[in-house]
């Protein structure tokens, strides 16, 4: 538990682009968004249900996803679906472009050998 | 209290979120071959603080600053209300302080800062006659002195009043009222216009034709209740009986709060009552006259009467019906116009002729724009016309 929340805090800043990232496959509850994020990274990122939450509701309130109560087509029962808005949309580029720099950057300085060769 | 109410509507679609997904946990752990009970245990594991999560995620709202202060507030009134002689001590100091400070500002303001209710209120001044020496500065005018001042070209209007009581009877109880009667431009001065009917006409202000009057607001609503056909109609003041010709509104409260009738006073243009200083002056500047010009010209005016009145002392000791004081030599002589060093106009008149003659030929003219009761102002001195 003590490493996942590490890892969450590292990852604090990209919660908001992994997020915004799985809802571009289409609406989505919390719940779905969780489990996507943890098995697209084989359960190396373990999503806190205290960051998920939290996530989502700031994205609402900025704009970039909007949320509803919708049947689930496989139950019986409502879930709160989110879905990405064209807003949404441009910040994933955003964040995205701002990732990768960051990514390459610091891959630049852990392994010049890699980047000379 | 919208956002109090749209909090609790996020709040429950939060706890509804939270439960839904909550279930579905316990659903797949139960899919994964968990029996219910534990399924329920690992979801909630999974899941983590659930009350920390809804506290996290209201965070992410915006609302958290209100929630603060209003548990502030509710911890606060609290606090009050256990401790309830403290409470009583802090809300009985705050209600005297904010009471105080309220009359303080009420007293203040009427005086200080509110006009006068007049339209012409900011160029209204009283003009009085002042003498020095015997530390004697608002003496009112006498009727020829007043006849004289008329005659300004700087005032628009220049009035005089005096001031008394009169009994009401027959519509009631009879009833003292405090009156004034006022000259001929009384009501222009002020330029308030009357509530019903009139102010005076001309005959009204000739002598023999002065049986009228205007009722006070006040006096109006109490004794006649508020008759709106009460113009016209007669009433018995000291026994005589007097028409109705118009009633002033509720801010008119000239020359004072207490005057409930107003008749008119004739004064006759030949009048040569010098002795008797009953008038109270007003007067409005004309539009553009400044108070410095009206000195001036009431500088003019007032040599004219010094004149009038030397002649009228030689007359006296001439006819001998004067009395001993106004006949001796060196008091009429005295009796002229002269500078001091400050370059102060003054007008010195010697006591032995003072006593009969109290007047003097001091003018004040005082400005009572600003405050509520004009005859009731003080200021500066600057010459033989004060200026207040």
């Amino acid at each position: 538990m003590e490493k996942t929340q590490q890892r969450t805090g590292l990852l604090q800043g990209t919660l908001d682009m992994l997020i915004l990232r799985t809802l571009l496959y289409g609406p989505a509850h919390g719940h779905q968004i969780g489990k996507h994020i943890q098995r697209s990274t084989n359960d190396f990122l373990h999503m806190h249900h205290g960051s998920l939450y939290p996530a989502l509701h700031r994205l609402e309130r900025k704009g970039w996803v909007i949320s509803k109560w919708q049947m689930a087509p496989d139950r019986n029962r409502e879930f709160k679906y989110y879905r990405l808005t064209d807003k949404g949309k441009k910040q994933l580029v955003v964040e995205e472009s701002e990732w990768r720099q960051m990514a390459e950057a610091v891959a630049r300085v852990m392994w010049p050998a890699v980047e000379e060769s | 209290m919208k956002w109090w109410w749209q909090l609790n509507k996020s709040a429950m679609d939060l706890e509804r979120e939270l439960r839904s997904d909550l279930e579905l946990e316990e659903e797949e752990q139960r899919k994964s071959g968990l029996p219910p009970e534990e399924a329920r245990y690992a979801a909630r594991r999974a899941f983590g603080n659930e009350v920390l999560i809804k506290e996290q995620t209201r965070e992410a709202w915006g609302w958290v600053p209100f929630e603060r202060v209003s548990q502030d507030v509710r911890f606060a009134i609290r606090q009050l209300a256990k401790n309830k002689g403290f409470t009583a001590a802090c809300v009985i100091t705050l209600a005297l302080g904010v009471g105080a400070t309220v009359t303080i500002f009420t007293v203040m303001d009427s005086l200080l800062l509110r006009p006068l209710p007049y339209p012409n209120s900011p160029r209204v001044v009283r003009i009085w006659n002042i003498f020095a020496p015997r530390g004697m500065m608002e003496i009112p005018v006498s009727e020829p002195e007043f006849v004289e001042y008329r005659q300004s070209h700087t005032f628009a209007h220049l009035a005089g009043f005096s001031v008394g009581a009169l009994t009401l009877t027959e519509s009631g109880d009879p009833l003292r009222v405090a009156a004034s009667w006022g000259t001929s431009d009384f009501f222009a001065v002020m330029g308030t216009e009357p509530l019903l009917g009139r102010t005076f006409s001309a005959d009204e202000l000739q002598p023999g034709h002065t049986q009228v009057g205007i009722l006070s607001y006040r006096l109006w609503r109490n004794r006649f209740d508020s008759n709106p056909k009460i113009v016209g109609k007669s009433i018995l003041l000291n026994g005589q009986s007097c028409v109705v010709v118009g009633v002033m509104p509720l801010n008119f409260n000239l020359p004072s709060n207490d005057v409930d009738i107003w008749q008119p006073l004739p004064i006759a243009p030949a009048s040569s009552n010098l002795g008797n200083h009953y008038l109270n002056l007003i007067a409005d500047l004309k539009q553009g006259a400044t108070l410095e010009q009206a000195r001036s010209e009431m500088a003019t005016i007032l040599t004219r009467i010094q004149r009038k009145i030397s002649s009228v002392l030689r007359r006296g000791r001439r006819d001998g019906c004067q009395s001993r004081s106004l006949a001796r030599t060196d008091g009429r002589k005295s009796a002229t116009h002269s500078c001091n060093p400050n370059g102060w106009s003054r007008v010195y008149a010697p006591n032995s002729l003072v006593q009969t003659w109290p007047a003097c030929f001091w003018l004040a003219a005082k400005n009572a724009s600003r405050r509520s009761r004009p005859e009731q102002l003080s200021g500066l001195r600057a010459g033989a016309f004060s200026i207040r």
